[in-house]
């Protein structure tokens, strides 16, 4: 595992994400407008779900939730590569992850749901993402 | 919710917060001019920033330099920076007392200074 995290971190792309001026900050720009749209994609789904007329919002809005979080994964990988090893040993990074799989899981378990299931994954979904949002921030203080 | 408890939250949140900035910016460091020496015992250089942890008599310091492109511009390289180098670093400590943290301008190694911030005094 050390062996494959190294390995990662020592690809050439992952060394010239370390030291690029401009790679660096527009990968990272780029895993947050990926959030943006993924989360002002899912609040307004939630909400409008939550308030019993969800049907054309999510029309509307899921294929931009989906566009954000593949932007948000594409640069999270690349961030998540130049210190890998570091990554995975923060406290932070492994509440995020684990947040972020419980995330998916509802909005996969979900796709089809209606009534009294579909209002209740909205609002765990209202609840989750913010949170993903938050313990993905606070990697950067830990 | 009323203005008072909302700005309660605010404030609260904001508390949180604060130890948080460490990483960015200058806002988490205090005014007054700070000046450590020491031996470098470790250097992780590369983006977002470069970080040095300072062996100072019995402290331990963690020392914020440039991103890579900061550094070379200054004239540093890598090598220059490798675990045993004696190293003066001029800029600012942390606002809290009790962090060895410090965000360096300057870094002086063998008498000469290489310059981070030029435009910051």
């Amino acid at each position: 595992m050390i062996d494959f995290l190294a390995g990662l971190e020592g690809t050439a792309l992952a060394q010239h994400l370390k030291v690029s001026r401009w790679t660096y900050p527009l990968v990272n720009a780029g895993h947050i407008l990926g959030i943006a749209l993924l989360i002002g994609a899912v609040i307004p789904m939630d909400v409008a779900i939550l308030r019993g007329r969800g049907a054309a919002t999510v029309a509307m809005l899921r294929p931009w939730s989906m566009a954000g979080f593949a932007l948000a994964a594409g640069c999270g990988a690349l961030l998540f590569i130049t210190q890998a090893g570091d990554y995975l040993d923060s406290r932070w990074f492994q509440v995020k992850m684990a947040l972020l799989g419980v995330a998916l899981l509802n909005a996969a378990l979900h796709l089809g749901a209606a009534g009294r299931g579909l209002r209740r994954a909205a609002l765990a979904s209202l609840v989750l993402w913010p949170f993903v949002l938050l313990s993905g921030r606070m990697i950067g203080f830990s | 919710m009323s203005i008072t408890r909302r700005s309660l939250l605010a404030s609260g949140l904001c508390a949180l917060a604060l130890p948080a900035l460490a990483h960015h910016g200058w806002r988490w460091t205090s005014d007054g001019e700070f000046e450590l020496s020491g031996i470098i015992a470790t250097a992780e250089l590369g983006n977002p920033h470069g970080v040095l942890t300072v062996q100072a008599g019995d402290e331990v310091w963690i020392a914020e330099i440039g991103q890579p492109w900061r550094n070379a511009e200054a004239g540093l390289t890598d090598a220059m920076l490798a675990p045993g180098t004696e190293v003066v670093l001029r800029g600012h400590r942390s606002a809290d007392p009790d962090q060895l943290v410090m965000k360096a301008e300057r870094v002086i190694i063998a008498g000469t200074v290489y310059d981070l911030y030029p435009n910051r005094s």
